[in-house]
């Protein structure tokens, strides 16, 4: 046997002749947050003996502490319902919103059903024998406990414990290594009334000490002033708001890409159902997938259904150990999707059935019968096929504060249509109609370059940029050269604008044609002060930002990434590209003519990065 | 690295130490809010007219003067807390981090922490604890706060204190020493299902202590001065500006 701790952000491991475990239990649940407080409540109701250790002294982690109460989209169903009733009739009775009653009523409920709750207990270190996992070690408010188990969930959102025990995982974007921006959330008064806002800040690195506690700290320097529209502070959640974390390697994993191309898992434990709700306005940064699907073909606000697998929660190299929450096997564009209230609440539920099934069978967490699974799923209504429905647009309003029509959405194949759509300000779904089509779109969109009507003529450049096609490259160029501010429509919230997704298109294309245009634009000191194009905003869909040009930034940070897709396929413009991003951000005048606001907040950071990235290609290719 | 003093417990006291010590000092805690003692606890304190020693504390008297801490007889500190945070914004402070063991040997303190980054160890000449420590304490509170939009009124056996908001009134629950969290919230709502027309703003997250005249000394040689035995939370950042300076 061994023990599996973390010193300075590496899992190391001790070899120990024995241990003497206080207590040993069938299941313990690591962290009672918003999957763990149902993991722990469902696993003592499904009859195992159950350990729920929490850092904090409540159960509901982001849902109580973290001052996030309500779903953003996702699929009803399973047996949450049923508390989250409870919970919601008990704040009708005695509070005032639901933080107060879902702790109070969750961790009565686990009590009820003789579940195990230690508060103020954190785990540390991980028991191991072989390949199983066999127990935790806590610091606790009296020193050191060793508690043994069966199975251990780790439900502290960001796989401490797997990662403790020296699971593989996968974090953050490819292009610089960050996670979305964190928000702090703060209760707010008026009157009766106990709300809650956020704000976004800029990122911080979770895993380490020193930056999580400035973060901490910078974040409630900060009065909310602007959130909170005259209504008093109230307190800042204890718990952070920090929406991306690491995902551990498990036994099957779910993709964007894979999503798109509508491939599905056999063994889904229920449906995800949200928009992919990237936070932060450098989205460009995010990687192709979500950029061609967001920024290209401006489909950002479509939600997705996502079917995911039971075994994204199982790790690859260790038995007994689970990861029913937010730090599942999915990749990060998927993450946006998978990590809501919802979904994690349904996670508790699948956690506390696979263990249980695991100590039924007494087999291995990856050798569970699936259909009993899935029986034990679709009885209580978290797996329900129904609600496997591709893509769909919800919501009540629209970009122009009409009511948003509800409705599924199928691409098509019917070229006349597409040619219509591409035609109008919501071209969106033939774009991504004819990248699915590929060279099958071709012809009919190579006819429409020539076309009279404008947006047929642009959007059908994107098709074709879509399927990969350069004929269109003229088109866009001349797009970015007018700087079309033209906002399109696809989208209840967010639609980019003519000009800015031309310049993705060109980056993605590796135009080389297209240098001297975006290097104009990115040098040019003065492209700030076209006012029809970057001050007044004349429609409410994007969220407005008070000292933040997020137009500017949008057609800035697009021709970085364009230029940086360019310069890696064409050595020979690197030093051109180089030399304009040296000028472009050779002294702080540029970050001036984005911003005031605080170099620390969420778009100082982007702003920053944004001139950080740039650097780092220019040294990268030497120049 | 090592400090002259580590500080455990991001509290007033904490900080009014490290608002002295600057660079020198090291302040941790395993909750991830500082000055909780006071704020988190609805223990806003009273005696605001005792006359404050420090610079530095009357500083922050004024900017909590600023942020409408008293109206009236009425104190509420939730608009302080932002300054109080940024007075910590150029401290060594970390939090969310826990204190596995302090070790006194010959050339001071080594004190052990888990954090997120995992275990680390820090050295230092001093350690003080500004917790509120159980051992030191007399009596338990969890406070809640209760509105009314129904002009209903509380039952006079309830120990309660006024707060900012007009609507509201901190309700005082006494706990045994023994409680936790759990135990403590269920009679917190053990009073609230009593109460007619009323229903809970907040359930502070954290104890509210009562301390014993003389605070025992620690067999480990560490200096203990728990935050929350002062009257209110400026004569604790004040007497910890002082005790900093001495060190
Ligand atoms: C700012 C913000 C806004 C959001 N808004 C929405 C929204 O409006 N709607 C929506 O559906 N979703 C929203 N989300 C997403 C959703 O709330 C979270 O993804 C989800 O709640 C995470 O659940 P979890 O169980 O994985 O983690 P959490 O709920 O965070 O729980 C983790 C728990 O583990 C504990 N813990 C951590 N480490 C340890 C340890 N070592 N030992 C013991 N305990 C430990 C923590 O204290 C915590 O209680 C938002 C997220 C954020 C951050």
């Amino acid at each position: 046997m061994y023990i599996s701790e973390v010193f300075n952000g590496k899992s190391q491991k001790t070899n120990v002749s024995s241990v003497d475990f206080t207590e040993t239990y069938d299941v313990i649940v690591c962290g009672l947050g918003t999957a763990g407080s149902m993991a722990a409540l469902m696993s003592s109701e499904n009859g195992l003996k159950v350990l729920g250790i929490e850092s904090f002294n409540c159960v509901g982690g982001t849902t109580t502490i973290g001052g996030i109460q309500t779903h953003y989209f996702g699929c009803p169903g399973g047996r949450y319902t049923e508390i989250d009733d409870k919970v919601s009739e008990f704040q009708r009775l005695y509070t005032r919103n639901q933080i107060e009653s879902r702790k109070f009523v969750v961790e009565s409920l686990i009590d009820e059903t003789d579940g195990e709750i230690l508060y103020e207990f954190s785990v540390i270190g991980v028991y191991i024998d072989g390949n199983e996992v066999k127990g935790v070690k806590a610091i606790t408010p009296q020193g050191i406990a060793d508690y043994g188990c069966r199975v251990i969930m780790d439900c502290t959102g960001d796989a401490y414990v797997a990662h403790m025990a020296g699971c593989d995982s996968h974090l953050g974007r490819a292009l610089d290594g960050l996670t979305q921006p964190y928000s702090m959330v703060s209760s707010t008064r008026n009157k009766m009334w106990v709300g809650h806002t956020n704000r976004d800040f800029g990122r911080v690195d979770q895993y380490d000490d020193e930056a999580l506690s400035k973060a901490l700290i910078f974040s409630r320097s900060y009065n909310m002033e602007e959130e909170r529209n005259s209504n008093q502070l109230m307190i800042h959640m204890p718990l952070i708001g920090v929406r991306e974390g690491r995902h551990i390697v498990c036994e099957e994993t779910v993709t964007m890409q894979s999503i798109l191309d509508g491939k599905k898992t056999a063994t889904p434990m229920f449906y995800s159902y949200a928009d992919f709700d990237k936070h932060g306005w450098d989205n460009t940064f995010d990687g192709e997938t979500l950029g061609d699907w967001c920024i290209g073909s401006n489909l950002n606000a479509y939600n997705a259904t996502v079917p995911v697998p039971y075994r994204s929660v199982i790790p690859k190299s260790l038995d007994g150990l689970l990861i029913p929450c937010r730090a599942l096997d999915v990749d990060r564009d998927v993450a946006s999707c998978v990590r809501m209230v919802v979904d994690m609440k349904k996670l508790g539920e699948v956690g506390a059935d696979i263990a249980a099934l695991a100590i039924k069978h007494n087999c291995r967490l990856r050798d569970i019968p699936y259909y009993e699974l899935s029986e034990m799923l679709k009885t209580s209504g978290c797996l329900d096929d129904a609600y496997d429905r591709g893509f769909r647009i919800d919501g009540t309003k629209n970009w122009d504060g009409t009511p948003l029509v509800n409705r599924s959405v199928k691409f098509t194949d019917d070229l006349s249509a597409i040619s219509d759509m591409l035609g109008t300000l919501s071209p969106g779904e033939a774009i991504w109609s004819s990248r699915l089509l590929g060279e099958k779109a071709v012809t009919t969109l190579k006819k429409l370059l020539a076309s009279d009507n404008e947006n047929a003529r642009k959007h059908a450049a994107f098709a074709l940029a879509n399927v990969g096609n350069l004929s269109g490259e003229d088109v866009l160029i001349s797009t970015v050269i007018e700087r079309d501010a033209t906002q399109l429509q696809d989208c209840r919230k967010n639609n980019q604008r003519r000009g800015s997704m031309a310049v993705y298109w060109l980056g993605r294309l590796k135009s080389a044609k297209a240098v001297d245009a975006l290097c104009e634009f990115l040098t040019n000191p003065r492209e700030n002060e076209r006012p029809e194009l970057y001050e007044k905003d004349s429609s409410g869909t994007w969220y407005v930002i008070k000292g933040f040009n997020n137009r500017y930034f949008q057609f800035m940070i697009n021709t970085v990434m364009a230029l940086i897709r360019i310069g890696e396929a064409h050595e020979e413009w690197r030093a051109k590209i180089s030399s304009a991003f040296k000028t472009a951000f050779l002294d702080g005048s540029f970050y001036d003519r984005i911003t005031d606001r605080p170099k620390q907040s969420s778009e100082g950071n982007m702003i920053l990065n944004m001139q950080n990235v740039a650097e780092r290609y220019c040294r990268r290719w030497g120049h | 690295m090592g400090f002259d003093v580590i500080v455990l417990g991001a509290t007033f006291l904490g900080a009014g130490i490290a608002e002295a010590l600057g660079d020198r000092c090291l302040m941790i805690d395993r909750r991830p809010q500082a000055g909780y003692e006071f704020i988190n606890s609805l223990k806003f304190g009273h005696r605001f007219d005792k006359p404050l020693k420090t610079e530095a504390a009357r500083s922050l008297l004024e900017d909590f003067k600023q942020n409408g801490a008293f109206e009236g007889d009425r104190i509420c500190l939730f608009e302080c807390a932002p300054h109080f945070y940024s007075l910590l914004l150029d401290k060594n402070v970390l939090l969310n981090t826990e204190i596995i063991s302090v070790e006194h040997n010959d050339d001071g303190f080594t004190v052990t922490t888990h954090g997120v980054s995992g275990y680390r160890v820090h050295k230092a000449k001093t350690v003080i604890d500004t917790r509120s420590l159980p051992d030191a304490a007399t009596e338990k509170y969890l406070n809640f706060i209760v509105n009314t939009d129904k002009g209903a009124t509380l039952p006079d056996r309830l120990d309660t204190e006024k707060f900012g908001y007009e609507c509201d009134t901190v309700v005082k629950c006494r706990v045994n020493m023994s409680d936790g969290y759990q135990t403590a919230r269920k009679k917190v709502f053990d009073i609230v299902t009593t109460l007619e027309g009323f229903k809970v703003a907040m359930v502070a997250d954290e104890f509210e202590y009562t301390f014993k005249n003389e605070i025992p000394k620690s067999e480990t040689g560490i200096t203990l001065f728990p935050s929350q035995s002062y009257a209110n939370p400026l004569l604790a950042y004040d007497a910890g500006v002082i005790l900093g300076g001495e060190l």
